[in-house]
């Protein structure tokens, strides 16, 4: 019988990039080297290490594609593969490059409100906004409905443990019972005008600010997340349960994504990344490259293959 | 296997207007939620936009209501003119014609003024004190009433009384629109009306006098308070009055010594018409040297005067008087004017001695003649013949002697003594001795006195061809010359008949005035007035040149409320902007993310754009409800309440439009303001827009 499983491409694929970045006021330049090929495969959790200043933010904004690569020409590759919401087993395949070349900001801006998460450093949630608006913020830009909009936002609110009424721990039972099929439930904890999930982001502690902006980040399922210090602003442990369930959310097998983490910490890296991306400063000028990518060892025999993961090239 | 790739399209209405919905309520909700930042600026917005909406307020009220107040004003409306340099006199066809000459003008009012006294009324403590100490003294009341008569007559208020008639702008201005003629109603100044003690509806008394030569003599008028004028207020000046025009031309006639039979105040003694004489007989001797030579014809035609030789044998015989000796020895010439002057009347001005003393002829004598004229005596037809012969301290008195023994004439002094007396030449004694009533006119009858019944019935026993008469004539009637020359002055017009002091007395011209004032509609139609009257070379007197200088105030308050509407705008503008420039500042990082999550950059300007736009329309909330809250306080009237007793009441009116424009502009001012900022926010990067341009 003939397999009907397709082969994974790689999400994310990068060589030959040399971005400079030119501070006029300063009259001072950087420029970050990627001279060999990077491709990310479907639920790697990638990290990006390095000292300070060797280019991993500057990186991360190409990665991310919130700059254009500033020398286009030199760039070999630049490629991404999101799957198709209307197919089980096709991708979009998408040369990023080339919408770079003809400047199509439409494409780019539209490919990183679907496809692309962001939890920085800095957070920035819309202070404005509440924690359940923020979270629900790219679901709207996406344009998804408002049941399943509140659906998402509630399963998040659950899963980074946001959904307390201020001052107590609430377990909410209620809409879990809803996920697995149960007929009726109670009105959420989260619903209540003094949970958390109604408050505004500035009464937030900040592992709750961090747990939002990860949340905010995965809500739409996009294929890329970038995480940006997720240690900054929590302690080890914090970080470390904020990370693991990131990683469950968005690299487990129904999920076809990846996960950048730019990090200082060579612990939390080992711990969570399955691949290494080691940048460094180049000599003799001011620039950054990447110097080694590693592959560390396979996944956990337990982690379920998803149905579009497939070695590549097989 | 090779992957399964398609194409990625994009959908051109990719979700688009959702998200529009989606950045709109963005907006909303960091202006509602961010509300401790939003209000500042809502508060700035408003109140640049307070200021022009409040400006605007007060032209439409204050300046509109000075304005209105200024144009139709009594003092800038009126226009004083003079006849003095060559305009006519104004009579009231002149003040008709130059009423419909000038457009808009509503009222002409003739200058006139007189002086009279008021006679206070006595006061009640004074009465009761009087009538107290009479009653003690065991005195009536009328002398008790003699004494407060006497303080009054010694407390007697001057008024210098001015013209006036209903609509005057001058006394209108103080709620007095009406006054009457015929009830004699009066306006006077607080002071006069404190000291007559009369309150409006009160009637006073007000004396009149006139003087003629070395008579002088008064009456007392009843008057009606019509109104007061304010103390210091114009108009209201001490002693002063206002009357109907009407009654200031019977004052005017009054003041002249004649009659005012509205009033019926009789014609001042000794205020007789003059006896004016057409013609004259001139008598003389026949005879080279006494009859008129040629020179005294040449002398009379000098004199305007034409000669003719009487054939009428009634006249030559002046109707029986002179005996047949003067049918013989004498020469009768009828002396008239060659031009005649006017209709009526062409009297010889020159006297009868003046002619006699310039003739030749010796002994020539003139008697004053006047044609008969018929009237009814006791009903009956007469013709009526005036004989007054002269004095012989006239005209040496000669003509004496070919008066017939019965003639029946009048002395020079019993003319002037009594002119309404009669005597009949041809009356038989059964007539009776009278009283005769002489029909001066058919409305006026007089009895004319008569010389003593037996002189008459001794004279009338020697029958004469005299007396006889003629057989088919009207009976004859003979009375003074002055009176026949009266009673043809009356059939002419020219005097009237005063029953009262039984006299003739001039007839009243009419009035012409050299000065007038003239109220135009408004100060706008006061230049073309003033254009008009001196063109027709009347002395004008306006506050043109201070309307001139209003009308430059009006357009320099106009452009200054386009200036300070258009620099307070553009400092909207700018001090918007920069207050939004900030606020981006401060959203970087937020614009930031929200570019990073795939918002475009017109989602970024149509936030920021939408976000000003919103303040700006609260901030045009604010502003009108502010502003209609302020002008409610500068219109209301807070003299009673102490500490705000200090605030003038302010008219302060806005219109719709203007509140449109204002809100308008606050919008306007909002938007264009945050245009700068939107574009800025749209255009940063996003990456530099959360770490502030650093990069690592």
């Amino acid at each position: 019988m003939q397999s009907t499983e397709s082969v994974t491409p790689p999400i994310l694929r990068l060589e030959g990039l040399r971005h400079r970045l030119v501070d006029k006021a300063k009259c001072e330049h950087f420029t970050v080297y990627v001279e060999r090929c990077l491709e990310f495969m479907s639920q790697d959790f990638i990290g990006l290490l390095g000292p300070s200043g060797c280019g991993k933010t500057t990186l991360l904004t190409v990665l991310g594609l919130l700059r254009s690569p500033a020398d286009l020409q030199d760039l070999k590759t630049f490629e991404l593969n999101v799957p198709d919401e209307n197919s089980a087993d096709a991708w979009h395949n998408i040369d990023v490059r080339q919408a770079w070349q003809k400047r199509q900001f439409r494409l780019i801006d539209k490919l990183r409100r679907q496809h692309f998460g962001f939890a920085l450093q800095s957070g920035e949630l819309v202070s404005s906004l509440t924690v359940r608006e923020n979270i629900a913020m790219p679901l709207h830009l996406n344009g998804w409905k408002r049941p399943a909009i509140d659906k998402r936002v509630h399963q998040l609110l659950q899963q980074f443990r946001l959904n307390r009424i201020r001052g107590e721990q609430v377990h909410d039972d209620a809409l879990d019972g809803q996920l697995a099929g149960s007929p009726t439930s109670p009105e959420p904890a989260g619903n209540k005008p003094n949970a958390l999930a109604n408050s505004r982001v500035n009464r937030l502690s900040g592992g709750e600010y961090q747990r939002v902006t990860l949340a905010r980040a995965i809500s739409h399922r996009p294929s890329v997340v970038f995480v940006d210090e997720p240690t900054s602003a929590l302690n080890r442990e914090l970080a470390h349960d904020a990370l693991s369930e990131l990683r469950e959310l968005q690299c487990n097998r129904a999920r076809a994504g990846i996960t950048f983490m730019i990090t200082h910490d060579e612990e939390l890296a080992r711990e969570f990344c399955n691949v290494i991306v080691r940048m460094a400063p180049r000599r003799n000028e001011p620039a950054g490259e990447v110097v080694e990518v590693v592959r560390l060892s396979e996944l956990e025999p337990d982690v379920a293959e998803p149905s579009r993961v497939h070695a590549v090239g097989e | 296997m090779s992957p399964n790739l398609v194409a990625y399209t994009q959908s051109e209405n990719d979700g688009a207007m959702k998200r529009l919905s989606l950045y709109s309520g963005l907006a909303l909700k960091d202006v509602l939620r961010l509300w401790s930042a939003t209000q500042i600026q809502i508060v700035i917005i408003s109140g640049i936009c307070l200021p022009i909406l409040i400006l605007l307020g007060l032209k439409n009220g204050h300046v509109a209501d000075l304005r209105e107040e200024l144009a139709t004003s009594p003092t800038g409306r009126q226009v004083l003119f003079w006849s003095a340099q060559g305009g006519d006199l104004l009579s009231d066809s002149v003040l008709e014609n130059i009423k419909g000459s000038i457009e808009n003008t509503d009222l002409i009012i003739p200058e006139s003024q007189r002086l009279v006294f008021g006679i206070p009324k006595p006061s009640a403590t004074a009465e009761q004190n009087l009538t107290g100490s009479n009653e003690s003294s065991g005195q009536d009341e009328s002398s008790g009433q003699g004494e407060s008569s006497a303080q009054g007559e010694q407390n007697k208020v001057a008024i210098t009384l001015y013209s006036t008639l209903p609509g005057d702008p001058l006394l209108g201005q103080f709620g007095i629109e009406t006054i009457d003629a015929k009830t004699r109603e009066m306006v006077l100044s607080r002071s006069v009306a404190d000291s007559l003690s009369v309150k409006p509806g009160d009637s006073f008394e007000v004396e009149i006098s006139r003087r003629l030569g070395s008579d002088q003599e008064s009456h007392r008028l009843s008057f009606v308070l019509k109104g007061i004028l304010p103390a210091n207020e114009q108009g209201g000046g001490q002693g002063s009055g206002y009357a109907h025009l009407d009654v200031m031309q019977l004052l005017e006639r009054y003041g002249t010594g004649s009659a005012v039979d509205e009033w019926a105040l009789p014609a001042m003694q000794g205020r007789t018409a003059v006896d004016l004489y057409e013609s004259m007989l001139l008598f003389c001797f026949r005879g080279p040297h006494s009859d008129l030579s040629k020179n005294d014809r040449e002398f009379l035609k000098s004199r305007g005067l034409t000669v003719r030789e009487v054939e009428d044998p009634n006249v030559r015989s002046l109707f029986g008087a002179l005996n047949e000796n003067a049918q013989n020895e004498l020469v009768v010439y009828m002396l008239e004017r060659i031009d005649r002057e006017q209709e009526g009347q062409t009297p010889i001005r020159d006297s009868p001695q003046l002619i006699v003393r310039n003739t030749e002829a010796e002994d020539d004598l003139i008697v004053r003649w006047c044609p008969p004229v018929k009237r009814k005596i006791n009903g009956q037809e007469h013709l009526l013949v005036g004989l007054t012969l002269p004095t012989k301290r006239e005209t040496g008195g000669w003509l004496n002697t070919f008066l017939r023994e019965d003639a029946k004439r009048f002395t020079y002094e019993e003319s002037v003594s009594d002119p309404f007396a009669l005597v009949f030449p041809h009356e038989r004694p059964e007539r009776g001795e009278g009283p005769f009533s002489l029909a001066i006119s058919s409305q006026i009858s007089v009895v004319l006195t008569t010389p003593d019944s037996g002189e008459q019935q001794q004279q009338d026993a020697a029958p004469s061809a005299a007396a006889a008469g003629p057989p088919d004539s009207l009976p004859v009637a003979i009375v003074p010359v002055n009176l026949l020359a009266y009673l043809h002055q009356l059939d002419a017009g020219l005097v009237q008949f005063d029953p009262a002091g039984k006299r003739f007395v001039e007839i009243p011209s009419e009035l012409d005035y050299t000065k007038a004032r003239l109220y135009t509609h408004t100060i706008d139609d006061v230049p073309q007035a003033v254009d008009w009257l001196a063109s027709q070379e009347f002395a004008v007197l306006s506050e043109s040149s201070r309307i001139a200088e209003i009308h430059e105030q009006d357009r320099s308050l106009q452009t200054l409320v386009f200036v300070v509407a258009f620099g307070v705008f553009a400092f909207g503008v700018v001090t918007v902007f920069s207050v939004l420039v900030d606020s981006t500042d401060r959203k970087k990082g937020t614009i930031g993310i929200l570019r990073v999550m795939g918002i475009s950059r017109i989602g970024v300007f149509t936030m920021v754009l939408f976000r000003a736009f919103v303040i700006g329309l609260l901030a045009a909330g604010l502003c009108v409800c502010v502003g209609y809250g302020l002008a409610a306080f500068l219109r209301a009237d807070t003299s009673q309440l102490g500490l705000l007793a200090w605030k003038p009441v302010i008219s302060v009116v806005l219109s719709p439009t203007d509140i449109s424009l204002i809100a308008l502009g606050a919008l306007l001012c909002a938007s264009l303001g945050a245009v700068w900022p939107a574009l800025r926010a749209s255009a940063l990067d996003p990456f530099d827009a959360i770490t502030e341009g650093q990069f690592g």
